[in-house]
């Protein structure tokens, strides 16, 4: 098992993908505060910096999170995913947990690549730590569901492009529902991160059976 | 260490075998041949638990390889057509990794590459299509499996490369290492024991000597 997730966390690291979305994340972000200023948006009023640009930060989260993980998990699926399981003799289950696991580190990495920025924005704003700190950990959450939806979606699709559009059309759904069910934000990515683990135990339970054996041309 | 009974298979309408018997103790190894490649690779392919027999029992290591697939898997490797993906890995990491997963050291794989002749730094992705063939022997060898699986596994290798892979195996098989062989010419030395497999059956079995003399004479390697 080690093996694996050493080998799915490698396979991640080597793609330029994760340091292109960790710079674009932060780049954007930083950007934020230069091109509006201190007191942000003006048609925004009544929001501070901080509160305006932790906004931003969740559009790029949903829009970024489920890319940066399409681009980086390892490739195998289907047939593919059968062969690894067979070279490695480790059962479709816990090499598909391994890549979980590699792709939620991932996104956690972009999460807090960000992390100085948006301190930046807090300390500007005069926001307590303490609510820099739930904001940050419910993103931080939300990179759980947005792993899970991509992997499952990258194992449904050969199509990387489609996998992505997939995982990001769910995403966007699953925590606009969230939205609507919950008081706040960090409730709904807090919510989407405990139902997403049961989403996982539910696919790996499937795993063992669904690629057991190599695709065969139907009688 | 292999019982094969009553083993059959449709691929797709066609019957790809059809009531197989086999069996193949420690430390033996087998050759399969037959004129229809696709029927070769089924047999291996159903060795490997790679896919489901259509009826009939396959029993490795006293594990029933339909119910037990995953334990079974443990004990076997299989080098066949089958894409590696390159995943930005080196040849290295990658039989590092394959060597790993089954508790091996990883020296095995630095073995294993060597004995087939391949670049251990290369990325795998500079490697042709046609050489990655070699990567999954070298997989397959640093495996330390008890059960070889080999089919067309030697196409991708040149003579001296075929050579050292040659006598690794049959020291393996000395060690007690279960080899089976499917190739288009028979591997002088390596197996003993010889079947064909036409229409779907296995017609003839010779031990101990080639199945086509021809061939043999043809000698492509000298262990």
């Amino acid at each position: 098992m080690r093996a694996v997730v050493l080998r799915e966390a490698l396979v991640a690291a080597r793609r330029p993908a994760l340091v292109g979305a960790a710079i674009v994340s932060a780049g954007l972000l930083a950007l934020f505060p230069i091109a509006w200023g201190v007191r942000g948006i003006p048609t925004l009023g009544g929001m501070s910096l901080y509160d305006q640009q932790f906004r931003l930060e969740w559009i790029l989260a949903l829009m970024l999170l489920p890319w940066t993980a399409a681009r980086v998990i390892a490739t195998e699926r289907g047939d593919d995913f059968v062969g690894l399981s067979a070279v490695t003799a480790i059962q479709p289950s816990r090499l598909l947990l391994a890549r979980l696991l590699a792709a939620t580190i991932a996104l956690v990495a972009v999460v807090t690549g960000a992390l100085p920025v948006v301190i930046s924005a807090q300390q500007m704003s005069a926001v307590p730590a303490s609510r820099l700190v739930a904001d940050q950990l419910a993103l931080l959450a939300f990179a759980l569901p947005a792993a899970i939806i991509t992997v499952w979606w990258m194992q449904l699709t050969t199509d990387r492009l489609l996998g992505w559009l997939g995982a990001a059309a769910t995403t966007l759904i699953v925590v606009t529902l969230g939205r609507l069910s919950v008081a706040t934000m960090n409730q709904a990515a807090i919510a989407l991160a405990a139902i997403s683990v049961c989403a996982a135990a539910i696919l790996l339970a499937r795993a063992d059976v669904w690629w057991r054996y190599l695709s065969e041309p139907r009688a | 260490m292999i019982t094969i009974s009553g083993l059959t298979k449709m691929v797709g309408h066609r019957t790809a075998l059809a009531g197989v018997d086999l069996s193949i103790d420690r430390g033996g190894s087998v050759a399969v041949s037959g004129p229809d490649r696709e029927d070769r690779s089924t047999l291996m392919r159903l060795l490997a638990t790679l896919v489901r027999p259509t009826s009939g029992t396959i029993v490795i290591g006293g594990l029933d390889a339909v119910t037990d697939v995953y334990r079974v898997r443990r004990l076997l490797a299989y080098a066949g057509p089958m894409r590696i993906l390159p995943n930005r890995l080196r040849v290295d990491e990658y039989l590092r990794f394959a060597a790993s997963a089954r508790h091996q050291p990883s020296t095995a794989a630095d073995i294993a590459a060597d004995l087939v002749g391949l670049n251990r730094n290369a990325p795998i992705e500079a490697i042709a299509d046609e050489a990655r063939g070699r990567l999954t022997l070298a997989a397959a060898i640093a495996s330390g499996a008890a059960v070889l699986v080999l089919d067309q596994a030697f196409d991708c290798l040149d003579a001296p490369a075929r050579d050292r892979v040659c006598e690794w195996l049959v020291a393996a098989r000395h060690r007690g290492t279960v080899i089976v062989v499917a190739e288009n010419e028979p591997v002088a030395g390596l197996c003993d024991r010889h079947v064909a497999l036409r229409e779907g059956r296995i017609l003839e079995t010779s031990v101990e000597e080639p199945l086509d003399q021809a061939a043999a004479s043809r000698e492509l390697v000298r262990v």
